[in-house]
């Protein structure tokens, strides 16, 4: 799963933090096209952008038709859990690269189980030929997005459901589940989980400010790299 | 990547249509403008960049037009608003009777330690004028909030109005802590100071713009 | 393997949804013991207990035993620690919003206070409407070497801080409720008893989504 950026959004939709993890890469054929040529956002278009999608998720929400309202009351809204995404696996990675532990998060990985979904009626994904954007709201109001440079495979991050291959969904409980969804809120709830210890237990933060924080960073950053 | 801001403001712009909220933008933001199909969600952004005491600061002004269209997601604009400017036309009667329905809206949706500010546009029409630049000030006062009148000609005071803006919401964000201190589960002190605030800021602005026209 | 994730998956789906309170109590409890033993990590209690009163002692200090005063500034203080806090929690444990007051309690007493502070206090004294309840802390991990002076004892509510953090945290998720204490053992009452009251629901800020 190619993450080309983590941006959250706080719950008055303005964007405080945006990092951007595509290295720039010199195509060989064409060495004066760099990757990272994608990506001319400056800080003011960013902060449109999350703004904007903050304002579309809103308006999103508003337009599920009533019928479809009452008719999906029993939706399921549980995320099952896929292990070891953007955190070591003890399987196969060797004892002395395994990291001691997780901030205040006890155990090989953030959470063990599958979990609630608060996102019920906004945006979740948007996608185009190029990217995937995915979104994790939290009962707060904050917002984590991931954007990934495509559509992902089914089976990505846990090596299983194999026998699922060319379908973009598993069945679970009678729910069409997009697998490249899971993923993604799978990985931002940790990211979520890496910004209650290391943004929210920071004296020095200012609540609804940009993030400023390389602790914060090198743990996202390290999220970012265990993904396959 | 992360560290070209320090703090980052949303103002809120409203009013009704016609009264120039936009123009009055463009005229104080030179950083970013945005073209109007974003209008179509409902909001249109600017972005000024301000240096306060040595942080840069991002205002980010959310210009609610057309947003009638999506009513039912009026709140969210107004949610974490660090300042709200109510705009009216004083060539125009209704528009500053607007003021009334969009002081209801913000004491509705917004916070209340959110800081306004009234402003009275296209004052070079005097002529036309038919809101006294007295009454708006003591409908202001009662409102406690800041009031001045803007022009296309005159640019100064919209500057300055917005930096008055920005540099009392970053003052009230320290005083936010110590108000928090006095707001016990028993005693509400905590409001009472966050309108001294507002007020005090209110009377430096009110005397800057009785210069304008 | 996929098979046994679902079945989990359901489990858990059936556990929150469940009508039966004492399924969901029963639900949280486990949910509130498995994170203490297996998901968080714990710091010394004398080093815990120590920090928090060395606190309460400088504030005495710096407010001339003001106590009213002290009780504010520990209400204050708590309320930025349960604003934070929060997230912390809700990252843990991604619960669902609660449907009413009583499930608040039960995810209040058997996961928040289990997680964070390793006791499972009792709920009780609910109003006939069912938007007011006491939490009766039978163990208070923060008085353990605590004896009040004499003239404290009538105006000082010592761990006047975790109400604070009630407050603040049940704000964030959009309960605007009071908090404060009712009675303190270090008082020399018989219980120690915080009482929660909902004041409302902040519908408006409720996140767009949710529902």
């Amino acid at each position: 799963m190619g993450i080309e950026a983590i941006l959250i959004i706080n719950k008055s939709g303005g964007l405080i933090y945006h990092r951007s993890f595509t290295s720039p890469q010199v195509d060989p054929s064409n060495p004066t096209i760099t990757s990272t040529t994608k990506h001319t956002l400056n800080s003011n278009d960013l902060l449109i952008l999350a703004s904007t999608l903050h304002s579309v998720f809103a308006i999103s929400s508003q337009i599920t038709p009533k019928a479809l309202q009452l008719s999906q009351s029993n939706i399921n809204y549980t995320i099952p859990y896929h292990p070891y995404v953007g955190v070591a696996n003890p399987q196969t990675t060797p004892k002395n690269n395994m990291p001691t532990k997780y901030g205040s998060f006890k155990g090989d990985d953030y959470f063990k189980e599958p979990f609630h979904n608060w996102n019920k009626s906004g945006l979740k994904q948007l996608s185009t030929d190029q990217f995937t954007m995915y979104i994790y709201q939290t009962m707060t109001g904050l917002k984590f997005v991931a954007i990934s440079s495509s559509v992902l495979p089914s089976g990505t991050g846990s090596g299983e459901n194999n026998n699922n291959a060319g379908a973009n969904t598993v069945n679970i409980n009678g729910s069409q589940y997009n697998m490249g969804s899971q993923i993604a809120d799978n990985l931002l709830r940790k990211v979520y989980c890496v910004y209650s210890d290391y943004v929210m237990k920071d004296p020095f933060y200012s609540l609804e400010m940009p993030i400023k924080s390389d602790l914060f960073d090198d743990r996202v950053k390290s999220l970012i790299d265990h993904l396959l | 990547m992360n560290s070209e801001y320090d703090y980052l403001f949303k103002l809120l712009l409203i009013g009704n249509s016609g009264v120039g909220k936009s123009c009055l933008l463009l005229r104080f933001s030179d950083d970013t403008y945005t073209n109007d199909y974003i209008s179509t969600i409902g909001v249109d952004f600017k972005i000024k960049t301000v240096e306060l005491d040595g942080k840069t600061v991002k205002l980010q002004i959310w210009d609610t037009a057309g947003q009638e269209r999506f009513r039912t997601i009026t709140s969210s604009y107004y949610r974490g608003s660090h300042g709200i400017i109510i705009v009216y036309d004083v060539t125009d009667q209704d528009s500053f009777d607007g003021v009334k329905m969009w002081l209801q809206e913000i004491d509705r949706y917004a916070t209340s330690t959110v800081l306004k500010l009234l402003v009275g546009n296209k004052c070079d029409l005097n002529d036309k004028r038919v809101v006294d630049f007295d009454v708006a000030k003591e409908f202001a006062e009662a409102n406690q909030m800041p009031f001045l009148e803007t022009s296309a000609l005159d640019s100064t005071n919209v500057e300055e109005a917005f930096l008055t803006m920005a540099r009392q919401i970053k003052e009230s964000m320290a005083q936010q802590k110590l108000s928090n201190n006095n707001n016990t589960n028993n005693g509400n002190a905590g409001n009472g100071d966050s309108n001294n605030v507002n007020l005090s800021g209110g009377q430096s602005l009110t005397n800057q713009s009785s210069g304008c026209c | 393997m996929s098979k046994s994730r679902s079945s989990s998956l359901s489990a858990h789906a059936a556990a929150l949804s469940s009508k039966s309170t004492a399924n969901q109590s029963k639900f949280f409890k486990t949910l509130g013991e498995d994170i203490w033993k297996n998901k968080i990590e714990k710091i010394n209690a004398e080093l815990f207990v120590m920090t928090y009163g060395v606190i309460v002692q400088q504030l005495c200090q710096d407010l001339n035993n003001d106590y009213i005063k002290i009780n504010e500034n520990l209400f204050s203080m708590g309320y930025n620690i349960g604003v934070r806090l929060i997230e912390d929690f809700l990252a843990r444990t991604a619960l669902p919003r609660c449907p009413n007051m009583t499930m608040t309690s039960e995810v209040i007493s058997k996961v928040a206070f289990k997680i964070f502070l390793n006791i499972t206090p009792q709920i009780e004294n609910w109003n006939t409407n069912r938007d007011s309840f006491s939490i009766i802390l039978t163990e208070n991990p923060l008085t353990e070497f605590v004896e009040l002076p004499q003239d404290a004892m009538k105006q000082l509510w010592y761990s006047n801080i975790i109400c604070g953090v009630l407050k603040g945290a049940l704000e964030m998720v959009q309960l605007d409720c009071d908090v404060n204490f009712m009675t303190d053992v270090l008082r020399g009452d018989l219980t120690t008893e915080i009482k929660i009251k909902l004041n409302k629901i902040l519908k408006d800020e409720i996140p767009l989504g949710e529902d």
